[in-house]
């Protein structure tokens, strides 16, 4: 039986990326101490997002660095994670879309947006904009059913002089 | 009147109020640190010295920021919710904006609970450039530059980090 299905995971993001690195990742996924490590994580980032510790701040951020490049499966399991707080997955998320490659952007986009949490969806542009993807910025300002998505969207292209920006337009 | 709450990364709940957790994300935000006393810092906003008060307010920091998020809150939030806004002199701060600091009294737990409530009504009316500004690190060191030339912060000693930024 698959780790999927013996834990009643559906419509995991997982199975996106199975189809990207299928060894790999299940591998790590079976193996690791899960929970205690993904709490322990989603604090670092808490804290990169509030700063609420500021001493502890640098170290949060090389922290959550390391994760992000060598033990990134911990990001994808915290956004499958619906009790984990949106504005971490969010983070989860931007730094996937910034270490993502080309050619496996949409499927992980596809993937990060079947979890229906705005703050994921602004993670993504924010990854976008951090790699300067702006066809697919493009894309959510013509396309997301998210007014504020699609505003902010706007404003990354127009400040990148990527598109004409009307002060006095607005989007219905 | 507005008042400035400075926060640190993105994506952040400010970025969709009408988020069905917004409160209890937002709650994160203003919790008052134990230097606080119950009373974490606002700043007053004025368009013409916001560069400033920026300025002022990284250069106290111990380290550089990656990012500088600033949330722009209407007074009628702390008026509605009766949460107790006050200047507060901190000599830490360069005199050019010091009257701009201010602090909030959240040691009542259900007066922040309050403030959250009527913050989200009050975001949800208006679109996100209205209230937000994200500034990443080349931008935070072009405003230090900026500030800098026309403004003498001799007065205080300034952070290493800020002095290899405008003297590099």
């Amino acid at each position: 039986m698959s780790y999927f299905k013996k834990n009643n995971i559906t419509n995991s993001l997982f199975f996106t990326v199975l189809e990207v690195m299928p060894t790999i990742k299940t591998m790590e996924y079976k193996t690791e101490n899960n929970s205690f490590q993904d709490e322990f994580i989603s604090k670092k980032i808490l804290n990169i997002l509030t700063e609420n510790d500021e001493d502890e701040l640098d170290d949060d951020y090389s922290y959550v660095d390391w994760i992000a490049k060598y033990n990134d499966i911990s990001l994808y399991r915290i956004i499958d994670n619906p009790n984990m707080r949106s504005d971490v997955r969010g983070y989860c998320a931007k730094r996937l879309i910034e270490k993502s490659l080309e050619s496996e952007r949409d499927n992980l986009i596809a993937g990060l947006e079947n979890k229906k949490d705005s703050l994921i969806t602004f993670g993504i542009l924010f990854g976008l904009e951090d790699i300067e993807d702006h066809d697919r910025i493009l894309n959510y300002f013509l396309t997301h059913q998210n007014k504020r998505v699609r505003n902010s969207a706007l404003h990354i292209l127009a400040e990148k002089n990527k598109i004409i920006f009307l002060p006095e337009q607005t989007i219905n | 009147m507005q008042f400035i709450r400075f926060s640190g990364n993105s994506p952040s709940p400010f970025h969709d109020p009408s988020h069905e957790n917004f409160e209890t994300l937002a709650k994160s935000y203003f919790i008052p640190k134990i230097k606080d006393n119950g009373k974490p810092s606002f700043y007053k906003s004025k368009v013409t010295k916001n560069k400033y008060i920026t300025a002022g307010f990284i250069s106290i920091r111990d380290k550089e920021p990656k990012t500088q998020l600033l949330i722009f809150i209407d007074n009628l939030v702390f008026i509605e919710s009766k949460v107790k806004i006050s200047f507060q002199k901190s000599s830490k701060l360069y005199s050019c904006i010091a009257n701009f600091h201010f602090c909030a009294d959240f040691s009542d737990d259900k007066k922040l609970d309050l403030f959250l409530y009527y913050l989200k009504l009050n975001l949800q009316k208006k679109d996100n450039k209205d209230y937000l500004i994200q500034y990443k690190k080349q931008e935070i060191r072009e405003i230090l530059k900026e500030v800098n030339k026309s403004c003498d912060n001799n007065e205080i000693k300034l952070q290493e980090w800020v002095i290899n930024i405008l003297f590099s």
